[in-house]
């Protein structure tokens, strides 16, 4: 039992780290990234890469966050910007964030080749015996990179003016920037942490369950699962709802078998979707027609 | 005006002349005529696959990403009745088509207060739902493996053999398709489906139900995918999970931008140009994601209203220049 | 008997009370301005009427069947017809497909084509705004005095007993202005009341027989429009309102 919950959080911080990205570039620009799942892929991508140009691992995995983190950056000035900011439409500012994705998944292939292609692990040795349960190292050291990277956050979003202006809801945009705040600099500075976010987490996977292109849109959903979970405008509950789904698949697993993992993440999307689009963290909004 | 209407009529008597003579035409000219006939049933195909989008995003405003997942219904409907029970194949058609009707209604109910990225995602997970299902339901699916052996239609007695016999059958689907769409399109309920893509609270404000259009949108569109696929299954023999992923949602998705969303002309356009950029990449995949991302980025920024609607832009500026 | 009868309608939004009771009687055919400084309520008002918000309180009916809870197409189909702050057309239809819209239709024949009756219908009101010319013009491409019109036309192809106007002639010139009150009588001819959100109050107390004033959410006034505009409680009102809105207030308002 403890097994299952344990190995369910985890993969549970992974999902977290990917919907703290994802609910982040909501809450401060109303931007639903679907290149999102894209990004988290190049973290795991880009750590095989590194280590296999002679960066030790140590090295690696935080080097291809930083490069997710930088690349996120040059998406948002190139392509996000216009559509994000300049009122494009929802519906294009999506369709264009899956046409990016679509590309960086294929010159990833084109790259690396379409196979797992597996990155030694920051903590080699076996796993660790935690009463009663075996638990993978690689997890255990994700969910406490995945804690201090939560608490480094947390105190960047509350305590600094940066972080102030990058929990302002889209709605109050303009009115940030009567602060003072530049609004065109708040927008790349969330999706370098966005970016970085998912690098890590997909950096931190690597390890674990090998690196391969199309991790993109499988960990899109799962994501996505998470921060609709969780409620969409509160990236804590993103993180929140990233530990429950994970625990959920670990659970979900064990009786049901894991090929059905993904449906059970599907199906948690559609019912929250239909039933609590706030999620379960979230407040009801009036909806003023 | 009188003039306009006459080259229109024209060009679409030329257009269905040129229709049926395809196969004729690929036999004198190409290399591989086979080959050739065959992308072009399957741009076909696809194009009512992309006409079912046409009608849900282009008309009622609803973006979809589970075109597939209709499509995947379809064709094992289609297939698991003939295979499994030996239903007569037409009849398998038509029972899967209503089943995905039924689905289309099912799904477009609680999608009802979904808008935009929210519906976008519903369904994302509706699509992945379906392909889970039909992926690990082993015992009634066929997994992985998928579904072989499907009969070919005979709808004059003889089964369709070539791809040549084949192109008149799907051509027929296709007119009917082509004709279901344009009609609606043009017809008081279609205007207010329109209305509704344009403007909700205005149309709300007039008297049009949300819920009605919006599921009436779905349930046809549905069946419509679910047509393609029925089709699909026939004319390959077998059907597996892997034709019906999410990704495949998304190609379709990007034939309609790419040719105009809310053209039906635009559909086949689009089929055609993404059908043909696939055959052109074949040997090279993941080209083709490139190719498809750019031509989605392509399209979203620089001509919104796709092929189609660049072009007629282009026409209406050149004739207002002329005059 | 009276055609809306608002009763003591109450709304707050998360302790903010936008309407403290309100009772408003509009009778068959009749023309009644409301005007009030700004965040009097008037669009709330609009907005409970048309179903976009249920009140907390109070009854609204409509030719004495409760309007609470109905969704706001079932309100327009009841014969409750608005134009909006902002006209909101729609914009890749043409003007005359934006009034057939409004029309209703069933059956088979509604999903073929658009049936001859619509189209006349629709033609007829094109004519009484003075859009004919612009019949197949896409409304995104329209001036913004014959985007008004096209509403007003719009909502009144429905045959609706009551029409709602919020704010009509913000962003007018005086011709257009002109118009707009044409555009009025010929509605009203049809046998349809008309209650009319301004702030322009030479507009108002010039064309409506009858005036509501309301302000903090209730009505301060409501009687013929040389009597309201005596009132010192309105006179108040609008001193007590800042200097820009009272000049605001008898200007026509940029859009």
């Amino acid at each position: 039992m403890l097994q299952y919950l344990l190995s369910g959080l985890g993969i549970g911080c992974v999902y977290g780290l990917v919907a703290l990205g994802f609910a982040l570039t909501y809450q401060a620009a109303r931007f639903f990234n679907f290149a999102h799942g894209a990004f988290f892929m190049l973290g795991a991508m880009g750590a095989y890469a590194l280590v296999r140009a002679g960066v030790p691992v140590g090295l690696a995995v935080p080097g291809a966050a930083l490069v997710v983190g930088a690349f996120a950056v040059v998406c948002e000035r190139l392509v996000f910007r216009r559509f994000v900011l300049g009122g494009q439409g929802e519906i294009n500012t999506i369709v264009v964030a899956i046409g990016l994705a679509s590309i960086i998944r294929g010159v990833s292939v084109a790259v690396w080749g379409p196979q797992p292609q597996s990155v030694p692990s920051l903590v080699p040795g076996d796993a660790i015996s935690l009463g009663g349960a075996v638990v993978r190292r690689e997890l255990l050291v994700i969910m406490v990179i995945t804690a201090i990277v939560a608490a480094a956050l947390f105190w960047l979003l509350q305590r600094t003016r940066a972080g102030v202006a990058m929990r302002a809801t889209a709605d109050d945009l303009p009115l940030v920037g009567a602060f003072g705040i530049d609004v065109r600099v708040v927008l790349p500075t969330v999706l370098f942490i966005s970016g970085l976010l998912a690098g890590i987490a997909g950096a931190l996977v690597a390890p674990v369950f090998k690196a391969q292109p199309v991790m993109d849109v499988p960990m899109l959903i799962k994501g996505l699962a998470a921060a609709i979970l969780g409620g969409l405008g509160n990236p804590w509950g993103a993180l929140v709802g990233g530990l429950c789904l994970g625990v959920i698949e670990s659970f979900g697993s064990r009786y049901g078998g894991s090929s059905w993992a993904d449906v059970i993440t599907y199906a948690v999307i559609l019912v929250m979707l239909v039933m609590r689009p706030e999620g379960l963290l979230g407040k009801r909004t009036l909806e003023k027609a | 005006m009188r003039g306009a209407l006459v080259l229109r009529g024209a060009l679409g008597a030329a257009a269905v002349a040129v229709a049926l003579l395809v196969p004729a035409i690929v036999e004198a000219t190409a290399a591989n005529p086979p080959y050739l006939q065959q992308v072009i049933d399957l741009i076909a195909i696809f194009a009512i696959a992309t006409l079912s989008l046409t009608l849900l995003s282009g008309v009622a405003g609803q973006l979809s990403l589970g075109q597939g997942a209709f499509m995947a219904i379809g064709a094992y409907g289609t297939s698991l009745l003939a295979v499994r029970y030996h239903w007569p194949l037409g009849l398998a058609a038509l029972a899967a088509c209503a089943l995905c009707a039924v689905t289309g209604v099912l799904v477009g109910v609680p999608a009802l207060r979904l808008r935009g990225a929210y519906l976008v995602m519903a369904t994302l997970a509706f699509a992945g739902i379906t392909y889970g299902a039909i992926l690990n339901w082993t015992e009634f699916t066929g997994g992985p493996q998928g579904i072989q052996g499907i009969p070919a239609p005979a709808p004059f007695g003889t089964p369709l053999i070539t791809e040549r016999d084949f192109y008149y059958l799907i051509l027929a689907a296709l007119a009917l398709a082509l004709a279901i769409v344009t009609v609606v399109r043009r017809g008081h309920r279609g205007l207010r489906m329109r209305a509704l893509r344009n403007d909700e609270l205005a149309a709300m404000a007039v008297g049009v139900r949300p819920a009605y259009e919006r599921t009436a949108a779905f349930a046809i569109s549905a069946a419509l995918a679910g047509l393609a696929g029925a089709l699909l299954s026939m004319f390959v023999g077998y059907i597996s999970p892997d034709l019906f992923t999410i990704d495949q949602s998304v190609q379709i998705l990007t034939m309609a931008l790419l040719g105009g969303m809310t053209s039906v002309l635009g559909a086949i356009v689009g089929a055609a140009g993404v059908q043909t950029l696939a055959e052109l990449l074949r040997e090279f995949s993941e080209y083709q994601l490139i190719a498809y991302g750019a031509a989605i980025m392509i399209v979203v920024i620089l001509v919104p209203d796709g092929i189609v609607g660049g072009l007629r832009r282009a026409l209406a500026r050149l004739r207002k220049g002329a005059t | 008997m009276t055609l809306l009868a608002l009763e003591d309608v109450r709304l707050s939004f998360d302790g903010l009370t936008a309407l403290d009771g309100v009772s408003l009687p509009v009778e068959r055919n009749e023309l009644v301005g409301v005007i009030g400084p700004n965040g009097a309520g008037k669009s709330t008002l609009f907005n409970v009427i048309c179903g976009y918000y249920r009140c907390d309180e109070g009854r609204v009916e409509l030719a004495g069947r409760s309007l609470s809870g109905l969704p706001p197409w079932r309100i327009a189909r009841l014969g409750i017809a608005r134009t909006f702050q902002n006209p909101r057309v729609f914009k890749e239809l043409t003007v005359l497909e934006n009034l057939m819209v409004a029309e209703r239709t069933s059956g088979l024949r509604s999903w073929l084509d658009v049936p001859r009756r619509v189209r006349a219908h629709a033609r007829e009101w094109l004519a009484h705004v003075g859009l004919e010319h612009a019949r197949d013009v896409l409304a995104g491409g329209l001036a913004y005095g014959d985007l008004r019109r096209l509403e007003i036309a719009r909502a009144c192809v429905g045959r609706p007993s009551l029409l709602l106007l919020d704010e009509p002639a913000a962003g007018m010139t005086g011709q257009d202005q002109v118009d707009l009150v044409e555009v009025i009588r010929v509605v009203r001819e049809r046998d349809v009341a008309v209650l009319l959100i301004e702030h322009n109050m030479p507009l108002v107390l010039g064309t409506c027989p009858r005036v509501v004033v309301l302000n903090f959410g209730r009505p301060i006034a409501d009687g013929p429009a040389a009597v309201v505009r005596n009132d010192p409680h309105v006179i108040e009102a609008y001193l007590g309102a800042s200097d820009d809105e009272e000049v605001a207030a008898d200007a026509p308002q940029p859009g």
